[in-house]
C-alpha cells in the first residue's frame, strides 16, 4: 500500500504540473485548468461564506469531503501535491521525523477557526494559508519564472552560434508554451513568495511534514470531517514496544503506547505499516469505531477568535471606493470591488495565464491597502490586456472574475487612458511620435490625432499630429501606457475610471 | 584607283560608324532587355498563391534572386494579433507560396520570422502565418532579444546606427513581404515601413522623425526582393484596423527588386501619389530608387480575364 500511495503521489503532482503547464495560451484544454483549487473545500466553504452565495464550480470539492468522511485525510497523504513535493524533497534530503511536538499540532486547528470565522464576517483571508492556492502562487510567480529565467539564459547564450540556430528555433517553437516563453515574463514581489515557499520547505528540516502537522488549515479541515473516520490504523496484540513507527511517523501521529494513534493526524502514507518489523501494524476498518476528539481549550479557542475579529476589523478600516481611489485597474469581467475581494483566493490562474498573453496582470503590493494585498491587478506599463485575449476571466475557480466571450471583452471598459500633456512628445516637443495611437486596437481608435500648427520654443511654426483619446471609445486595456516610449512614467497612463463591472 | 577606292570606303565606313551612334540600336537593345525583366511586376483580380508566383514570374523567374544553397529570409508583416480578413498582417497564402518558390529556386534554408508588436505567439497563430509557412517548409521561429546586434548605417543621416536582427544580416537573400495599409503617423505603410519588424530596441523612438529614419534603414538593408501584399488592403484605422469596413478586397500583388519604387506604385492603390508620402520622397532623394511611375517599366497580368 505504501508504494500505491507513492504512486498516487507522485500521478497527483504530475497531474498539477500538467494543468500548471497547460494553464497558458492558447488555453485549448477541456479540463479546467484551476480544477486543484475547485476541488479544494476550504478555498470552497470560504468564498462561499465570505460572499454568501454558491458556487457552482466548486461542485469538485464534494468528491473529496465525501472520500474523507469514512478514510480519514488520505487526501493529505495520497493526492496533495505541496505534500507529495514536501515528502520528495525530504526523501532527497534524508530527512528523519524529527521532534515531537503533540502541543503544536492543534495550532492548525486555531487557524482554521481564525480563518473560517474571518469569511463569516466577510474578509475572506484563506488565500494566505491555503495549501493549493499557496503551493500554486509560488509556483507561477516565483519558482517557474526561475526556471524559464534559467532556460532563456542557456538558449541565449546558444543562439549566439549560427549552426545551432535552426535546431534551438525549432526547440522554442515546442516549448515556447510551457518551459521556453517567448517574452521574458516579469513577476512583482518575486522573491517575496519565493522566501515564503522556502520557509515551507526549510522547515522539513526541523521535522517532517511541519507544514502539514502545525500550521495547514485544509489539514485542519479535513481532519475535522474525519470525526466519524472507520478506516484506522490499529496494532494487535503482539506489539514488541520497539519505538520504529513513532520514530517513522512523518505526522507525528503515533502516542506514547504505540498501539495508539491520533488518528485526526494520520495522512494514512502506511509507513509504519510497511516498516513495523514485528508485521502487527494494520491500516483497515476493522475494530471499534469511536469518533474522533479533538484537543482544543476554550481558552485558545476564543483566542482565535479573538484575533480574527481584530484582524478583520483591521482589514476592514478602508475607505470607500479605495481601489477607484488608489487607481488599481481589475482584469475584465471582475464583479464589484466588495464581492472580488470576497471571493479572491490570490491562486494567481489569472496571472499565470496572463502571463503568456499580454502579461498585463501582477499581483498587488499595499496599493489598494492590505486588504487587496496580493489580488491582480493590471500593471500598464510593462504589459497590456491582448484585445482578443479572455483568458483570465475562464481560468478563476471562485469567479471573482466570471467567463466573457471575446465579443462582450471587447466591449467591456476596465479604464481610460489620460495623456500627460507635460510629457508627451507631440504636446512638449512639438515632435511626431503617435506611438500610442499606432497601437490602439480598438475599431475605429480610441486615440486620434488632430494636426495642429503650433509655434515652437525657437519662434519656428511647426506642424504636429497630437493625440486626443477618445473616451467613448477606449476601453482601458493599456498598449498605450506599454508601448509610449517615455521614460520612467509613462506619457500616457490608465485610470480606472468609467470602470464596467460584471453583475449577475 | 585601288587607294582611292579604299579611302573612299574607309571614309564612308567611318562615316556609317559615327552615324550609327545616332541609330537607336542601343536604346532597341535596352528595350528588349526592360521587356524581360520590367522594374515592377503587378498582378491583378486572381487568387494570392498564383498572383505571387506570376509576379516573380514576369520579373524573370526566383531564380533570379535565390540561388542553389541560399540561406533565404522571408520577411513578412506578423505584427498583430488579426485573422488574415483584417488586413493587418500579410496573407498567409502569399507567404506560403513565396516559400515554395525559394525551395523550388534551390534554397538550402528559408527562415521566416517578425518581431510583433502583439504577443508574439498569438500574432504568429492568429496570422495563419505560423501554419502555412511551416507547411510549405520554412523554418518559422519567433525572435529572440538576445538576436540583435548593434549595426552601423553608414549612409544614415538621422539614424546612424541600431540593433539589427543576426538571422537577417547573415543571410544570403532577404524577401520582404509588406502588406498594405493606412497608418497614422506615416500616412501609409508599405515596404519601407516593414523594415522595422527585424529592429531591435525600443523601437518607439524611431517613431520621431520617422521619414528620415526609414530612409536611414533602407539604405542599408537592401531586401533582394519586395512583394507588396495588396490582396486585401487597411484603408482607415491601420496598422491595427479590425473593422470589416476599413478592409478592401483589391486583390493586387506589385512586386520589384526596389523596395521604394515598390511602395511608390503602393500608394496608389489608396488614391495618393508617391510623392505623399515624405518616406518616399526621402528614399528617392538619397538615390535609392525611382518613384516616377512614367520613368518605371511596369508589367501587368490581370487573371480576371
Amino acid at each position: 500500500m505504501k508504494t500505491f500511495r507513492r504512486i498516487s503521489q507522485i500521478i497527483f503532482l504530475i497531474f498539477f504540473f500538467y494543468l500548471f503547464l497547460r494553464a497558458s495560451f492558447p488555453l485549448s484544454l477541456k479540463i479546467p485548468v484551476d480544477l486543484y483549487s475547485r476541488a479544494d473545500p476550504l478555498i470552497a466553504i470560504s468564498s462561499m461564506l465570505s460572499d454568501k452565495v454558491i458556487i457552482s464550480t466548486f461542485i469538485f470539492s464534494l468528491f473529496f469531503v465525501f472520500l474523507t468522511i469514512p478514510l480519514g485525510r488520505v487526501f493529505c497523504g495520497w493526492v496533495c501535491p505541496l505534500g507529495a513535493s514536501l515528502d520528495i524533497f525530504s526523501y532527497i534530503f534524508k530527512n528523519k521525523a524529527g521532534k515531537s511536538f503533540k502541543k503544536l499540532l492543534s495550532l492548525k486547528y486555531y487557524i482554521l477557526i481564525f480563518l473560517l470565522l474571518g469569511a463569516i464576517f466577510s474578509s475572506q483571508l484563506i488565500w494566505f494559508l491555503d495549501p493549493i492556492a499557496l503551493f500554486n502562487r509560488s509556483l507561477i510567480v516565483s519558482l517557474f519564472p526561475i526556471l524559464t529565467g534559467f532556460f532563456t539564459l542557456i538558449l541565449n547564450l546558444l543562439f549566439q552560434f549560427t549552426f545551432l540556430q535552426g535546431w534551438l528555433s525549432k526547440l522554442q517553437l515546442l516549448l515556447s508554451s510551457t518551459v521556453l516563453p517567448v517574452q521574458v515574463n516579469f513577476y512583482r514581489m518575486s522573491s517575496l513568495f519565493l522566501v515564503i515557499i522556502l520557509t515551507i520547505f526549510l522547515l522539513e528540516f526541523v521535522s517532517r511534514r511541519f507544514w502539514c502537522r502545525n500550521l495547514c488549515p485544509l489539514g485542519a479541515l479535513y481532519a475535522f470531517l474525519s470525526k466519524f473516520q472507520i478506516l484506522k490504523r490499529r496494532v494487535t496484540e503482539n506489539c514488541t514496544d520497539c519505538d520504529i513507527c513513532k520514530d517513522l511517523c512523518k505526522m507525528d501521529a503515533i502516542e506514547k503506547d504505540f498501539k495508539k494513534t491520533l488518528d485526526r493526524e494520520c495522512i494514512l502514507c502506511y509507513d509504519c505499516v510497511k516498516d513495523c518489523p514485528a508485521n502487527v501494524t494494520r491500516i483497515n476498518f476493522k475494530g471499534k469505531f469511536k469518533p474522533q476528539r479533538f484537543d482544543l481549550t476554550r481558552r485558545k479557542v476564543l483566542t482565535s477568535t479573538a484575533l480574527s475579529l481584530v484582524s478583520v476589523s483591521l482589514l476592514k478600516t478602508s475607505f470607500k471606493d479605495r481601489n477607484l481611489k488608489t487607481g488599481l485597474i481589475r482584469p475584465p469581467g471582475s464583479r464589484a470591488e466588495h464581492e472580488f475581494l470576497d471571493r479572491c483566493i490570490r491562486c494567481h490562474e489569472c496571472i499565470k495565464v496572463c502571463s503568456t498573453s499580454g502579461n498585463f496582470l501582477q499581483p498587488a503590493f499595499l496599493e489598494g491597502g492590505l486588504e487587496a494585498f496580493w489580488t491582480p491587478v493590471g500593471y500598464a506599463r510593462t504589459g497590456y490586456c491582448e484585445y482578443n485575449c479572455v483568458m483570465c476571466t475562464q481560468v478563476c475557480p471562485t469567479q471573482a472574475i466570471h467567463p466573457l466571450d471575446e465579443a462582450t471583452k471587447k466591449k467591456t471598459v476596465i479604464g481610460l487612458a489620460f495623456i500627460d500633456r507635460s510629457k508627451c512628445i507631440p504636446w512638449y516637443k512639438n515632435t511626431n511620435c503617435l506611438v500610442c495611437e499606432e497601437h490602439c486596437p480598438v475599431p475605429d481608435k480610441a486615440i486620434i490625432l488632430k494636426e495642429e500648427e503650433v509655434i515652437h520654443y525657437d519662434g519656428t511654426l511647426k506642424k504636429v499630429k497630437r493625440p486626443y483619446v477618445v473616451e467613448d471609445l477606449c476601453i482601458g486595456c493599456g498598449i498605450c501606457e506599454t508601448k509610449c516610449p517615455v521614460e520612467g512614467k509613462s506619457a500616457i497612463i490608465i485610470t480606472p475610471q468609467g470602470e464596467q463591472r460584471y453583475k449577475d | 584607283m585601288r587607294r582611292r577606292d579604299f579611302i573612299k570606303s574607309s571614309l564612308g565606313l567611318g562615316a556609317a560608324l559615327s552615324f550609327s551612334s545616332f541609330i537607336p540600336l542601343e536604346s532597341f537593345g535596352e528595350k528588349l532587355q526592360k521587356v524581360t525583366t520590367p522594374d515592377l511586376a503587378v498582378a491583378t483580380g486572381g487568387a494570392p498563391g498564383p498572383m505571387v508566383r506570376k509576379t516573380i514570374e514576369l520579373l524573370g523567374g526566383m531564380e533570379n534572386f535565390v540561388s542553389t544553397g541560399d540561406v533565404v529570409v522571408v520577411k513578412p508583416n506578423i505584427g498583430w494579433d488579426r485573422k488574415p480578413w483584417q488586413a493587418a498582417n500579410t496573407n498567409p497564402e502569399i507567404v506560403s507560396e513565396v516559400v515554395k518558390m525559394c525551395y523550388e529556386a534551390g534554397a538550402k534554408k528559408v527562415k521566416v520570422f517578425d518581431r510583433s508588436c502583439n504577443t508574439a505567439q498569438r500574432c504568429y497563430e492568429s496570422s495563419e502565418i505560423k501554419k502555412a509557412a511551416t507547411q510549405a517548409g520554412a523554418e518559422v521561429s519567433y525572435v529572440l532579444d538576445a538576436a540583435f546586434k548593434e549595426t552601423k548605417f553608414p549612409q544614415g543621416v538621422v539614424l546612424k546606427s541600431w540593433p539589427v536582427y543576426k538571422p537577417v544580416m547573415e543571410c544570403d537573400v532577404l524577401i520582404n513581404i509588406p502588406i498594405a495599409k493606412h497608418h497614422g503617423l506615416s500616412r501609409l505603410t508599405l515596404g519601407m515601413k516593414n523594415l522595422m519588424g527585424i529592429l531591435g530596441g525600443d523601437r518607439g523612438n524611431i517613431h520621431q522623425n520617422i521619414d528620415e529614419k526609414l530612409a536611414d534603414v533602407a539604405s542599408f538593408i537592401k531586401p533582394k526582393l519586395t512583394i507588396l501584399d495588396a490582396y486585401r488592403i487597411l484603408t482607415n484605422n491601420g496598422p491595427t484596423g479590425g473593422n470589416p469596413k476599413d478592409v478592401k478586397l483589391t486583390k493586387t500583388i506589385i512586386a520589384g527588386k526596389n523596395i521604394v519604387s515598390v511602395d511608390a506604385y503602393g500608394t496608389t492603390l489608396f488614391g495618393l501619389k508617391p510623392a505623399d508620402l515624405p518616406c518616399i520622397v526621402l528614399g528617392n532623394k538619397f538615390g535609392l530608387g525611382e518613384i516616377d511611375l512614367n520613368k518605371l517599366v511596369i508589367e501587368r497580368y490581370s487573371f480576371a480575364s
